[in-house]
C-alpha cells in the first residue's frame, strides 16, 4: 500500500513551531499513524507540532483543532500552498467591475437586436449554430431589394449561400451544418464574408473569421464548471457568467451570440 | 518673505479663518448624513485597497483573542404560521437548543470569556427559547441582535438581555461605513460591546457624537482588518480560530476552556446566507460587526485635535485662495469664451485637491471628506466671488469716469 508520509502538523504554521503547541483530534477517516509514537491516531488524541503523520491510505483524513487556529482537515492532499491574499483581494475588488462587465456581456447577447453587427461578429466569431444578425444601412440607404450572401472557404473550396432576411435581420449559418457534417475534432477557423448585392454589384458587408470550437473539450470543461458551482450552491446567474468567462478564456477575442450558445449548451452539456 | 507677508490681507485672512470653520462644520455635517455618495464610495474603496495592497498596512489583531463559531449548519425546523395564526409550513432557524447547550457550557466556566456576540436572529419563537434566554440572562457579557426598526421588527428578546441592532437596510451600495447609533436609546452591537468593554459611553450629537469627552463620528468608515479570507485555513497561513458550533460543543474541557478563555466569541452564519457586499468581496454580517468593533477599539472614529487643526489649516488655505481674487483671474474670467468648460475644469481641480487631502486624512485618521459636494460648493463660491469682483471693478471705473 502506498504510504503518504506527511509532516502535516509542522507545515500548518511555522510560527507555532513549538513542542507545546498541540492539536486535538476530533475525527479520523481511514488509517492514520502517528509516526513518532507508532500508534494509530484516533479521535481524542493530542498531536504535537513536531509529530509526523503517516497516512496509510490515500483517502485518509484527520480533523484536528487548535485553540489559536481553529479546525483543520489534514490529508495527503493537504498543502501548505496558499492563494495569496493579494490575489484574493484583487478578485474581490474586481468582482463588482466584472459584474458590470457581465451586465454588458448579457446585454450584448440577449438584446441582440439592439447591438451593432460589429459587436456580434467582430474579427472572429464563434459558431454554435444558426443565429441572427442585425443589419444596418451601409454606404447609403439600405434598399429593400438588397440581397445578402454568406461566403466561406472550407477545405479549399468556396461556398456561397444566400441569406434570408426578415426585415433588418439576417439569418446566419443556416446551411452551414450540412457542410460541416464531418467530425471536427479540434478548433477550426474559416474565413467568412457577408456580401451585400446592390444592383448586381458586390459589396463586402462583413469580413471575419468564423471559429468552430473544439466541442468535446469545451463540453467537458463546462460540465465540470456547472457541477462544481452547483455543488457549492451558486446561483444560475453566476453559473451563466462563469460559463461565459470559460468561453472567453478558451477563445479569447472571439465574439459570440448567447442565443445559439445557450441552445448549444442545453443540447450538449449539463447546463439547464 | 517680508514681501510675501505684506501681500497678505488681514481682512481676507480673518474671512478665510471664519470660512474654514464653516467648511469644517459642513464637512462634519455631510459625514453625519448617512447617504451613499458615489464619490465617497469610490474614494473610500480605492483608498482602502491602496492601503492594503500597495502600502501593505494591514495589521491583524491577535488571533488568540477571538473564537469564530459558525452556526450555518446547526439548524432546527419550527412551525411557521401566517399573520392570522394558521399553520402554513415550517421554517429553518438556528438551533436554539444547540445555542443553549453551548452557552450553558461557556457559562459554567465562570468569567472566562471577554464577550459573546451571538449574531443569530430571534424573530421567531422556538420551544427552547425560555431555557436559552435564561442562560443568556445569567451573564451580562452576551449581546444579541434586534431589528433596526423596533416598531416594525419582530423582537422576542427579553429586556434583561443586552441587545442592539446589527445591520440595517442600506439605500443602495455596501457597508463602507457603519452607523454606530440611531439615537441615545438605539445603539448598534459593536458600539454596545465597545462601551461595555471600555467602560465608555457615546452620546448622540450634531454634527458629531461625544464619547468620554472626545468627539467622534456616528458614521464610521469600517476598516476591514479581519476578512472572510482570514477564517479559512485553506486560504491563509494564519487563520483565525474558526469552528462549527456542533464541533466545538462536545470538546473535552481541556480543549474547550482554552478556546474560550479571554476571547471575544462571535457566533453567526459565516458560510451560507448572512453575507453582504463590501469592497473586499462578500463579508459575513458578523465579520462586519467585528470590524466595526475593531475600528472603534483603534479609535478610528475619534476626531483628534491634530486632525481638526490640519483640516482647519487646509480649508483656511483653500478659502484664502478663493477670497484672494487676483487681477489675472479677473481678466481671465472676462476674456473667457468657454465659461462652462472653465467652470468644470476648476471644479475638477478642486475635487482633485480634496481627494489628495481626503486620501491623506484617511490613511492617517480614517476620515474621508465628501469631495464632490465640497468641491462643487468651493467652485461655485470661487466663480461667484470672481464675478462679484469684476462687477465691483466695473462700478468703480464708472464712478471714476
Amino acid at each position: 500500500m502506498k504510504k503518504y508520509l506527511l509532516f502535516a502538523i509542522i507545515i500548518i504554521n511555522f510560527s507555532l513551531f513549538a513542542q507545546d503547541t498541540w492539536y486535538y483530534v476530533i475525527q479520523v477517516k481511514g488509517v492514520v499513524i502517528n509516526a513518532s509514537t507508532k500508534k494509530t491516531i484516533k479521535a481524542g488524541d493530542k498531536l504535537r507540532s513536531i509529530d509526523k503523520i503517516d497516512f496509510k491510505d490515500a483517502n485518509g483524513v484527520i480533523k484536528v483543532i487548535n485553540p489559536d487556529e481553529g479546525i483543520y482537515n489534514l490529508s495527503p492532499a493537504y498543502s501548505k500552498k496558499r492563494g495569496k491574499e493579494f490575489q484574493y483581494l484583487v478578485k474581490a475588488v474586481m468582482s463588482p467591475l466584472l459584474g458590470s462587465t457581465r451586465v454588458i456581456f448579457y446585454k450584448k447577447s440577449i438584446d441582440f437586436g439592439e447591438t451593432v453587427a460589429d459587436d456580434v461578429l467582430g474579427d472572429s466569431a464563434l459558431y454554435f449554430g444558426p443565429q441572427e444578425l442585425e443589419i444596418y444601412p451601409w454606404r447609403g440607404q439600405q434598399g429593400n431589394d438588397d440581397k445578402y450572401l454568406f461566403e466561406y472557404t472550407y477545405k479549399g473550396k468556396l461556398y456561397s449561400d444566400s441569406l434570408s432576411k426578415v426585415k433588418e435581420t439576417l439569418q446566419l449559418y443556416t446551411g452551414l451544418e450540412n457542410v460541416l457534417n464531418d467530425d471536427i475534432k479540434g478548433p477550426l477557423g474559416i474565413n467568412a464574408q457577408i456580401i451585400r448585392m446592390v444592383n448586381n454589384k458586390r459589396q463586402i458587408y462583413r469580413s471575419f473569421r468564423l471559429i468552430i470550437p473544439e466541442k468535446q473539450s469545451l463540453i467537458n470543461e463546462i460540465n465540470m464548471v456547472v457541477r462544481a458551482m452547483r455543488e457549492s450552491g451558486k446561483e444560475a446567474e453566476e453559473i451563466d457568467w462563469v460559463i461565459g468567462e470559460t468561453l472567453k478564456i478558451n477563445y479569447p477575442n472571439c465574439n459570440y451570440d448567447w442565443s445559439p450558445f445557450g441552445k448549444w449548451l442545453k443540447e450538449n452539456t449539463e447546463y439547464k | 518673505m517680508r514681501n510675501l507677508l505684506s501681500k497678505i490681507s488681514p481682512v481676507k485672512l480673518l474671512l478665510s479663518a471664519a470660512h474654514s470653520l464653516f467648511l469644517v462644520f459642513l464637512t462634519f455635517a455631510l459625514l453625519y448624513i448617512d447617504f451613499p455618495y458615489s464619490d465617497d464610495k469610490l474614494v473610500i474603496s480605492m483608498t482602502s485597497l491602496f492601503e492594503k495592497f500597495i502600502l501593505n498596512i494591514d495589521k491583524k489583531p491577535d488571533r488568540s483573542g477571538f473564537l469564530f463559531v459558525n452556526s450555518s449548519y446547526e439548524n432546527e425546523l419550527i412551525t411557521k404560521y401566517d399573520e392570522a395564526g394558521f399553520e402554513i409550513g415550517n421554517l429553518s432557524i438556528t438551533s436554539r437548543e444547540s445555542l443553549y447547550r453551548f452557552l450553558s457550557r461557556v457559562n459554567s466556566i465562570k468569567g472566562s470569556y471577554k464577550f459573546i456576540l451571538c449574531n443569530v436572529q430571534f424573530n421567531e419563537p422556538s420551544p427552547y427559547d425560555s431555557a436559552l434566554f435564561a442562560e443568556m440572562s445569567k451573564n451580562k457579557k452576551i449581546i444579541v441582535p434586534v431589528d433596526y426598526n423596533a416598531e416594525t421588527g419582530n423582537n422576542i428578546i427579553p429586556d434583561n438581555i443586552l441587545s442592539g441592532y446589527a445591520l440595517y437596510p442600506l439605500y443602495g451600495g455596501e457597508y463602507l461605513k457603519y452607523r454606530l447609533m440611531d439615537d441615545d436609546t438605539s445603539k448598534s452591537i459593536p458600539l454596545l460591546i465597545y462601551e461595555k468593554m471600555s467602560n465608555s459611553r457615546m452620546e448622540m450629537g450634531f454634527p458629531v457624537n461625544s464619547m468620554n469627552g472626545a468627539c467622534g463620528f456616528n458614521n464610521v468608515i469600517i476598516d476591514y482588518v479581519v476578512r472572510k479570507h482570514d477564517l479559512d485555513y485553506k486560504l491563509t497561513d494564519m487563520p483565525f480560530p474558526f469552528v462549527n458550533l456542533r464541533e466545538v460543543m462536545d470538546l473535552p474541557d481541556e480543549v474547550f476552556e482554552p478556546m474560550i478563555k479571554d476571547r471575544l466569541i462571535l457566533i453567526g452564519d459565516f458560510r451560507e446566507k448572512d453575507n453582504y457586499q463590501t469592497t473586499f468581496g462578500d463579508m459575513p454580517g458578523t465579520l462586519i460587526l467585528l470590524n466595526v468593533l475593531l475600528t472603534l477599539e483603534n479609535g478610528k472614529n475619534i476626531i483628534s485635535f491634530s486632525f481638526l487643526m490640519l483640516i482647519f489649516l487646509f480649508y483656511g488655505i483653500l478659502s484664502y485662495y478663493i477670497f484672494n481674487v487676483t487681477e489675472q483671474e479677473k481678466l481671465s474670467e472676462k476674456l473667457s469664451r468657454h465659461r462652462v468648460l472653465k467652470f468644470f475644469g476648476k471644479f475638477i481641480g478642486f475635487v482633485f485637491i480634496l481627494i489628495v487631502f481626503s486620501v491623506f486624512s484617511y490613511l492617517i485618521y480614517n476620515i474621508h471628506l465628501n469631495v464632490f459636494i465640497i468641491g462643487l460648493y468651493l467652485n461655485l463660491l470661487d466663480t461667484m466671488i470672481i464675478k462679484y469682483s469684476n462687477k465691483k471693478t466695473v462700478n468703480e471705473t464708472e464712478i471714476l469716469k
